[in-house]
C-alpha cells in the first residue's frame, strides 16, 4: 500500500487529485475520532474534518516531504478545532444554540457502556490535558510529536499527560 | 514524575465512516479544491517559495517607495541613501522569512536574514544622523509621518495574507510579515521625513513594523502552530 509520503509526493508534486483521496481515505476516521474526543459533536467533527483539508490542500507546497503526515494534519487539525470554538466564544450566544447545548463528545457509535463511560471521564478533562491525552492514548503519538502538534515544550505535554491520567483514574477507578 | 501511563482500559474506538459518507465528505473537498480550477490566489501560492519571495519583496519595496513619493520625497534624499538601502534589505530578508516553509529547519541563512530584518531597523540608528536635527519634535510631526508609515505598512501587511498558504509555524512567519511591513513605512517614512530625532524615528518611523510584528506573533501565538524544527519520529 502507498504510503502518506508517497501519496504526499504524488499530491504535491504531479497534482495527483487520486492521491489526495487516497490520504482524505486513510486519515479521515482517525481524524473525525479525535475531533469527537475533544468535545465535538458528530456534524461539527465533519465540518472540522472538512476544513483541515481544505487547510492541508492550501498548505501541501510547505510540506516537507521527509517528515511524517500525521502529526503535521493533527496540527492542522487542532489548529482548526481550536479557531472554531474560538470564534464561537466570539459569537453572542443565543439560548437556543444547539452547538452549546448538544452533549459534547458521545459519539453515538460509542460500542459499550465502558466506552461511554471513557468518553465521559475525558470530558471532565481541561483542554488542553485533553488534547495530550487523546494524542497520546488513543493516537499513539510520542511525548516528541505532541509536543510538535499542540505547540509546547516536552515537559509542559508529560505534565499535562500526568495530570490527566491522574484525573481520569480518579474519575474512572479500577475496571469492574 | 511517576510513570505517564493512561487508566487500564481499552481506549473506545469508533466504528468507520461507511463509504457513502466518506464519498459525500470528500466531494465536498473535492469541489473546493482539487475538482476546482486554480483561481489567480492558488497560483500565486502555488509558485515556487523564491518566486514568491521575490514577488513579495518587489512588493515591500515598491509600496514603501510608492509612500515616499506619495507623501514628497526630502530634499536631501541622497542622505539617507545607506540606511534606506539597509533597511531594503531588511525587507527582502523580512519578506523571505515570512514566506519560507513551515516546519523546516532554520538553517544559518535564514537566521542571518532573520538578525538582519529584526536589528535593521536599531542599526540605522546608529548611523550617523544626517539631515534637519531637531531637539524639539511635537506630536503632530509624529502623527504625519506615523500616518504614512502605518498606512503602507499596513498595506503591505495585508497583502502578504494573500501569499499565506496557512501552514502551521506561523508564529515565525508573522514576524517576517511585521519585518517586512515594518521595511516599508520605515522607507516611506525615512524617505520623505528629513529629522532626525531619535525619539521621532522610534516613535513615527520604526513603531510600524515594531508594532505589527508583536502584534501578528502574539496572535499567531494564540494559536499554537507548532511543529518546530525538530525532528519527530514517525
Amino acid at each position: 500500500m502507498d504510503d502518506d509520503r508517497d501519496l504526499m509526493r504524488r499530491y504535491v508534486e504531479d497534482d495527483d487529485a487520486r492521491a489526495f483521496e487516497a490520504l482524505f481515505a486513510r486519515h479521515a476516521d482517525p481524524l473525525l475520532g479525535v475531533f469527537r474526543r475533544v468535545g465535538c459533536d458528530d456534524a461539527l467533527a465533519r465540518d472540522l474534518l472538512q476544513q483541515t483539508f481544505l487547510h492541508l490542500h492550501r498548505a501541501r507546497h510547505d510540506f516537507d516531504l521527509s517528515r511524517p503526515l500525521r502529526p503535521w494534519l493533527l496540527t492542522i487539525a487542532l489548529n482548526v478545532r481550536r479557531e472554531h470554538f474560538r470564534r464561537r466564544a466570539r459569537r453572542p450566544e443565543t439560548a437556543l444554540d444547539p452547538d452549546r447545548h448538544r452533549e459534547p463528545s458521545v459519539s453515538p457509535d460509542a460500542s459499550s457502556a465502558t466506552d461511554r463511560l471513557v468518553r465521559r471521564a475525558l470530558d471532565t478533562l481541561p483542554d488542553a490535558q485533553r488534547e495530550v491525552i487523546v494524542l497520546h492514548w488513543f493516537e499513539g503519538l510520542s511525548f516528541a510529536e505532541i509536543a510538535e502538534v499542540v505547540g509546547a515544550t516536552r515537559s509542559a505535554v508529560k505534565v499535562r499527560a500526568h495530570r490527566g491520567y491522574q484525573q481520569l483514574r480518579a474519575v474512572l477507578g479500577p475496571p469492574s | 514524575m511517576t510513570s505517564i501511563a493512561p487508566p487500564p482500559y481499552d481506549p473506545p474506538r469508533d466504528a468507520p465512516l461507511d463509504e457513502a459518507a466518506r464519498a459525500a465528505l470528500f466531494a465536498g473537498i473535492a469541489a473546493l479544491t482539487v475538482a476546482r480550477p486554480a483561481s489567480p490566489l492558488d497560483r500565486l501560492r502555488d509558485l515556487p517559495t523564491a518566486a514568491r519571495v521575490a514577488i513579495s519583496a518587489t512588493l515591500v519595496l515598491a509600496v514603501g517607495l510608492a509612500g515616499a513619493f506619495a507623501t514628497g520625497l526630502r530634499p536631501d534624499v541622497s542622505a539617507v541613501a545607506a540606511p534606506s538601502a539597509f533597511v531594503a534589505l531588511a525587507g527582502v530578508a523580512a519578506s523571505a522569512l515570512a514566506l519560507r516553509p513551515a516546519g523546516r529547519p532554520l538553517s544559518a541563512p535564514w537566521r542571518v536574514g532573520l538578525a538582519l530584518a529584526a536589528l535593521a531597523p536599531l542599526g540605522t540608528l546608529l548611523l550617523p544622523p544626517e539631515g534637519v536635527v531637531l531637539t524639539e519634535v511635537h506630536g503632530a510631526l509624529h502623527m504625519a509621518c506615523g500616518a504614512s508609515a502605518w498606512t503602507v505598512a499596513a498595506v503591505v501587511a495585508a497583502a502578504f495574507a494573500a501569499f499565506d498558504r496557512g501552514a502551521p509555524g506561523r508564529a515565525w512567519r508573522a514576524l517576517g510579515v511585521g519585518g517586512a511591513a515594518g521595511a516599508a513605512g520605515f522607507l516611506t517614512a525615512t524617505l520623505h521625513c528629513p529629522v532626525a530625532n531619535l525619539t521621532h524615528v522610534i516613535l513615527a518611523h520604526t513603531s510600524a513594523g515594531l508594532v505589527t510584528a508583536g502584534v501578528l506573533a502574539a496572535l499567531s501565538h494564540r494559536a499554537p502552530l507548532g511543529h518546530s524544527a525538530s525532528g519527530s519520529s514517525s
